[in-house]
């Protein structure tokens, strides 16, 4: 697989094994989140690149929750997270999402970024390991962070949610799902 | 494939900066979201390398990172005139110095420049950043330059477009 946008060390991947599946852009209405549904199986691991606003959150960052398959409990992660003065480490257990540590500012033209894979999401022997690094520099609140965790379930992975934990996503926010084959 | 290479960049002597200029936002038919620049190099001196987009010099780049060594776990943030690719001097003389740095909607009107990567030297750091240039004009030019010496002969710089 291609790990957070870095080659594999073989070299390039071969035509066709990273491929976009789907991208969205939200230009209106407001959503509190996205979800991609129905995700093909024909690939071994998925990507999410996006970039995010809420202007809920001002001159300060919110979370980036996901959820899988529509499932509101089972999810353990863990986060370190540095805010250029202090490192936070943390977690979450029994929790209802994966929790992707603020990434999302509300200032006008700052959009937050992030990376998201989740390994082997069709395998049905294994539960489903979600890793993250996002982050963003807002005007009053700068965060860079490491996230992993799971989902205690193992089904295949057919939908994915991300949502704010308060207020909508702004218009120009853009969530692209890949599928990297192997 | 939506993973594109767009060009690179192996020097063959040594070199103070390498640049990717006009870059596209459409190749082979595809749309170009994202960049991505992978960076392996080794300098005559140990370096912290920087870049910047588009000849811009001010003070309009914000970068916040969290940094693991052997023995400290540190986290800071600094604006400058420039982008870290490395914060510490993990740029040494003998290769083992590796980025790949992810411009997010390098194109987008609408937005700053949101930039994560992840340095690392094996010998002396682990590092995490977040960058942002306050800049809402697409990036059309990469500069990467090391400010304190020359980037060795074998270095290479690649960018890639990903597609979206």
């Amino acid at each position: 697989m291609i790990p957070l946008g870095i080659l594999a060390s073989a070299g390039a991947a071969p035509a066709g094994a990273y491929e976009l599946i789907s991208t969205q852009v939200v230009s209106s209405g407001s959503p509190t989140s996205v979800t991609f549904s129905t995700i093909p199986s024909t690939y071994r691991h998925l990507q999410v690149r996006f970039t995010v606003n809420s202007p809920t959150n001002g001159n300060f960052l919110g979370n980036l929750y996901l959820r899988s398959n529509g499932l509101s409990s089972g999810y353990v992660y863990h986060y370190i997270a540095g805010n250029g003065s202090a490192i936070d480490p943390s977690s979450g257990t029994s929790a209802t999402y994966m929790q992707i540590r603020n990434a999302i500012p509300g200032a006008t033209n700052i959009f937050g970024a992030g990376i998201i894979e989740v390994l082997d999401y069709t395998a049905t022997n294994k539960v489903k390991t979600i890793r993250a690094f996002a982050g963003a520099n807002n005007v009053s609140e700068r965060i860079v962070a490491l996230n992993s965790g799971f989902v205690n379930n193992t089904g295949a992975i057919t939908s994915l949610q991300l949502l704010t934990d308060s207020g909508s996503i702004a218009n120009g926010s853009r969530f692209s799902l890949y599928g990297i084959k192997g | 494939m939506a993973y594109i290479p767009i060009a690179s960049q192996t020097l063959g002597s040594s070199q103070a900066s390498v640049t990717f200029s006009s870059i596209p936002t459409t190749l082979q038919g595809q749309n170009l979201r994202d960049l991505v620049l992978v960076v392996s190099a080794a300098a005559n001196v140990n370096s912290a390398i920087r870049m910047r987009f588009n000849g811009d010099t001010a003070s309009n780049y914000t970068s916040t990172y969290i940094q693991g060594t052997s023995t400290t776990a540190s986290t800071g943030t600094r604006s400058f005139g420039f982008m870290d690719l490395s914060f510490s001097a993990t740029v040494r003389t003998t290769f083992g110095f590796t980025n790949a740095a992810q411009l997010m909607d390098y194109s987008a009107t609408d937005k700053h420049k949101t930039v994560l990567h992840r340095p690392n030297d094996p010998g002396a750091a682990i590092e995490a950043f977040v960058g942002r240039w306050a800049n809402t004009s697409a990036i059309t030019n990469i500069e990467v330059y090391n400010p304190s010496g020359t980037f060795s002969a074998g270095s290479t710089f690649s960018l890639y477009g990903v597609a979206a």
